[in-house]
């Protein structure tokens, strides 16, 4: 029996298999795999503006705020904007909010916003020919408001020359005239105006399509034209007396307040609608001078379209509501004094009103603001229905490009709805003007989401990392609370539970090394943002029950 | 200073470069005291915290296969917890040092010093040195990474919880430049290094394992006599003798108590109380305790006036004895000693008085044939 060393041996020094453990290749062991599948978050589900909320809050997170602005400006241009004004749909299903309290998401998009205002560098990109062209392409867009300067800001930094006509003396659209000051301060307003002329955008204001230029006009001097009007003009209220002076509509009231022409107001208001408008209306109204303001809303409280944020700020601006209540008459000999009204049965949204027979009531009054809907300025403006819809562009003689967005297209929404509008309006536009190929993607608006992406689920995510922690008021304390949901934020968790060593750093993301993999699926479960999934995958030529 | 304290202080002063420990009473504050000493910068190696004692002993294996000078700490329980691992660093000849504070096993719960835990890994190839008073446990640590080191064989220093670890006794404090003369530098012997991977000590058929086991085994042997050699030269630099197993014999002692730990230093002051100073008793102190240094044992009982052996175990191997007794009993077999072999079993941590003793002792001296030769400590 051939035996090392001899029997008064003393010390054997240790066997070393010179080979690598790596020639031994555990991976084939596994029956199941680790998958990365990044899954759509419920705040950018819920956000019209579809903004990669998890992407750039973890740039926030390490503190880089200007990488969290090149993220953010590919989904939406202007933080600052609608981290005043918007509605944060994102945050109601904040995954955050099922284990402490939901993420404050819309301050830290306004601080990243305001971050961006304050450190503006100027950053021209080269104008691009168009298509066939020997010069970049010439974009003139109708209308100041989201829509307008959200798809002028893409298509200006995708190389065009773009031109903002404005009917109204100040730009910005709703931004100036229907948001109060008190959600959206003007100085904010105006430094995002400020950059887009400091990026080469012309904005003309004071000048109306039909008036001072003709559409022909102006197609016959550009390769394309954007309508963005908005939503348009104050719908009538169609009641006996609706048009004694003393009756305004609301998105006219908003106008007058907001671009101080000083609208008169005294005495008793009445506002007469449910929408954001009409609370709008009411709360502006009630803090510019009225000493009694009633908004009638022939639904229930419940059935409001108005968000719930502006409804509590009416209330706490003295807005008095009266519900399930029509206008059935104004009063008055030269201008509004009354307006009488008949009580009808609670309702929800899309129940036909039914007015309680003999139950009724008057209120003396001085204006009554009709916030019932606004109806489109682009009929008279478009000649086709496709692009009236938004679905499409059209051509004109001159071969000049035609396409709508925003709220002509979608009626009266929101901030972000807008912007998504003008966004997506300047990708399509980019396809007729531009060559495919020209453009760095880097300097295009994200796409809009695919459809099909699942929705991550708070049960594969692992909060368990985190400490339960309410809201925080630093934008970046407060944004490492992000749990990153359905995205992968190279945290490595999943690196650091691996038992097999499985996963490896490289290039700035962690990989699977699958030749060593044994699919125990501690990282699935580990992960905290819930992109790691088992899965059986099949190797050619196995069968399960072979193995 | 205390036991635990001294410990720590010869851990320092021996220049160890990794300590990994769990905290386990009565051994906490010897690690508390590392930890402390590095958190102030005052410690010359790496400490590192552990979820368990498992980790502890698995860190200190990988940390020793790299060539590190490698030191531990636990009691009790943490070290039944590194029983796999003690076969594996002794298997591998890792010379790695560890303090064992002897504390009671479970169940139930208990903080005694019974001697239950260090004997009960008896057989995993570590050295065993048992300590009597607090120099004794500053200077051993030293002295264990010198032995270990030279005859790669890790070692264990085991001294009585509470009765060592936690009294206060005078000591003479050793010097940087004294430890540094007296111990070698950290061996140099990386087996192991990140940029080359490569698997150490995988499956091997029992060729191999034959002989590591006998290599193992002729090592141990070496250890008396390296051990010797390294008392002597500790005896230069430090000025402070020690012995394999120590002896107490004024000449014609009748009755030998053979002891390990604390109990032994006191039995050694209770001797001129017991027989009122007429020297009839006298005692064997097992420091060395594996392996057992089989000559000097022998020499030191098998003289004809001895009549008795009173082996005071603090500890017990249930359906055997104490464990004590018995190695000594094997170790006579063959010597042609004649003299009657008892117990005192201590076991369960039963603190050793001079009236314990005496009442012991009576027991002893009235014992007939055909009774039981072990006298419990908890009957008397």
């Amino acid at each position: 029996m051939p035996l090392p060393g001899k029997n008064d041996t003393l010390y054997l020094p240790p066997v070393i298999e010179t080979i690598p453990t790596l020639v031994n290749k555990t991976g084939l062991w596994r029956f199941l795999t680790p998958v990365r599948k990044d899954k759509l978050s419920p705040c950018r589900a819920l956000c019209p503006l579809e903004s990669g909320i998890p992407l750039w809050m973890e740039k926030v997170k390490k503190g880089n705020w200007k990488q969290a602005w090149q993220v953010m400006e590919r989904f939406n241009p202007f933080p600052a904007l609608t981290g005043y004004a918007c509605y944060q749909f994102c945050r109601s299903e904040c995954s955050r909010g099922k284990w402490d309290e939901a993420l404050n998401i819309r301050e830290i998009e306004k601080a990243v916003g305001l971050w961006r205002q304050e450190n503006y560098r100027l950053d021209r990109v080269e104008k691009r020919p168009a298509r066939g062209k020997n010069h970049p392409p010439r974009v003139v867009v109708i209308g100041s408001g989201p829509a307008g300067l959200s798809s002028a800001y893409y298509l200006s930094r995708m190389g065009a020359e773009v031109t903002v006509l404005e009917k109204e003396p100040a730009a910005g659209g709703l931004l100036a005239t229907g948001i109060p000051g008190y959600r959206l301060p003007r100085m904010v307003l105006e430094k995002e105006l400020t950059i887009l002329q400091d990026e080469g955008i012309i904005i003309k204001t004071g000048v109306e399509v039909g008036k001072d230029f003709l559409l022909n006009d102006l197609a016959a001097n550009c390769e394309a034209l954007l309508l963005a009007v908005g939503a348009g003009r104050d719908r009538r209220l169609h009641v006996p007396g609706d048009n004694l002076p003393g009756v305004m509509g609301a998105i006219e009231f908003l106008k007058e307040i907001n671009l101080s022409r000083g609208a008169n107001v005294s005495g008793t208001v009445v506002v007469v609608g449910g929408g954001n408008a009409a609370v709008d209306a009411a709360t502006a109204a009630a803090l510019s001078g009225a000493e009694e303001v009633f908004l009638v809303y022939r639904r229930s409280k419940e059935a409001m379209p108005a968000h719930p944020e502006e409804v509590q700020a009416a209330g706490e601006a003295g807005v008095q509501f009266l519900f399930n209540a029509v206008l059935d008459e104004i009063h008055g000999s030269l201008r509004v004094e009354k307006a009488s009204f008949s009580k009808v049965q609670p309702s929800q949204r899309g129940d036909e009103i039914r007015r309680i027979p003999g139950e009724g009531f008057t209120i003396e009054c001085q204006m009554i603001i009709a916030a019932t809907g606004q109806q489109g300025s682009l009929p008279g403006l478009v000649p086709l229905p496709e692009i009236a819809a938004g679905k499409d562009a059209a051509f004109l003689e001159t071969g000049c490009c035609l396409l709508a967005a925003g709220d002509a297209v979608t009626g009266p929404s929101n901030i972000a709805s807008a912007i998504f509008g003008g966004r997506r309006a300047a990708l399509k536009l980019a396809e007729i003007l531009w060559e495919t190929g020209d453009l760095e993607s880097s300097l295009l608006p994200a796409p809009a989401l695919k459809k099909g992406q699942g929705l991550v689920s708070f049960a594969s995510l692992n909060p368990s990392l985190y400490p339960q922690q309410r809201a925080l008021t630093h934008p970046q304390e407060e944004a490492a609370r992000c749990f990153g949901c359905g995205n992968c934020h190279n945290c490595g968790v999943c690196w650091a539970f691996c038992p097999d060593l499985a996963i490896e750093y490289r290039n700035g993301s962690y990989e699977f090394q699958l030749d060593y993999c044994k699919g125990c699926g501690i990282c699935a479960a580990e992960c905290p943002a819930g992109v790691l999934f088992m899965e059986e995958v099949h190797r050619p030529g196995t069968k399960i029950n072979e193995r | 200073m205390n036991g635990n304290q001294a410990a720590a202080l010869a851990v320092k002063l021996s220049r160890a470069q990794v300590v990994c420990a769990y905290p386990i009473t009565p051994q906490t504050s010897l690690v508390e005291n590392i930890a402390e000493m590095w958190a102030r910068g005052n410690f010359p190696g790496e400490y590192v915290s552990v979820e368990s004692e498992y980790s502890a002993l698995s860190y200190l294996i990988g940390a020793a296969y790299a060539g590190a000078r490698t030191f531990t700490a636990t009691s009790s329980q943490g070290l039944a917890y590194m029983h796999e691992l003690l076969h594996w660093a002794s298997g591998a000849r890792l010379p790695i040092v560890m303090v064992n504070v002897n504390r009671t096993l479970g169940a139930p719960w208990s903080l005694e010093p019974d001697q239950r835990d260090s004997l009960s890994q008896r057989d995993t190839g570590w050295i065993q040195l048992y300590c009597s008073d607090v120099q004794e446990i500053m200077d051993t640590v030293i002295v264990a990474f010198r032995l270990a080191e030279e005859v790669k064989i890790p070692c264990m220093v085991i001294y009585d919880g509470f009765s060592l670890s936690h009294t206060y006794e005078a000591v003479q404090l050793l010097r940087q430049e004294q430890a540094d003369l007296f111990l070698n530098p950290p061996p140099k012997s990386a087996l192991i290094h990140p940029s080359r991977p490569q698997t150490v000590q995988p499956v091997t058929d029992y060729r191999y394992m034959a002989r590591v086991v006998q290599a193992g085994h002729r090592a141990m042997m070496q250890v008396p006599g390296r051990l010797g050699e390294i008392d002597r030269l500790f005896a230069e630099i430090f000025g402070r003798k020690y012995s394999l197993a120590e002896e107490t014999n004024f000449g014609n002692a009748e009755t030998i108590f053979v002891a390990a730990g604390a109990m032994a230093q006191t039995v050694k002051s209770f001797l001129p109380l017991l027989d009122g100073g007429e020297e009839k008793n006298g005692l064997l102190r097992l420091r060395l305790f594996k392996p057992l240094p089989e000559e000097e044992i022998v020499s030191i009982l098998n003289k004809p006036s001895i009549k008795k052996l009173v082996v005071l175990d603090r500890n017990l191997s249930m359906g055997i004895g104490g464990v004590f007794a018995q190695e000594i009993k094997a170790l006579l077999q063959g010597t042609g000693f004649r003299g009657q072999i008892f117990e005192l079993n201590l076991a369960g941590g039963i603190d050793l008085t001079l009236d314990l003793l005496r009442r012991g002792m009576e027991r002893i001296n009235a014992w007939q044939d055909g009774e039981e030769k072990i006298i419990w400590g908890v009957d008397l």
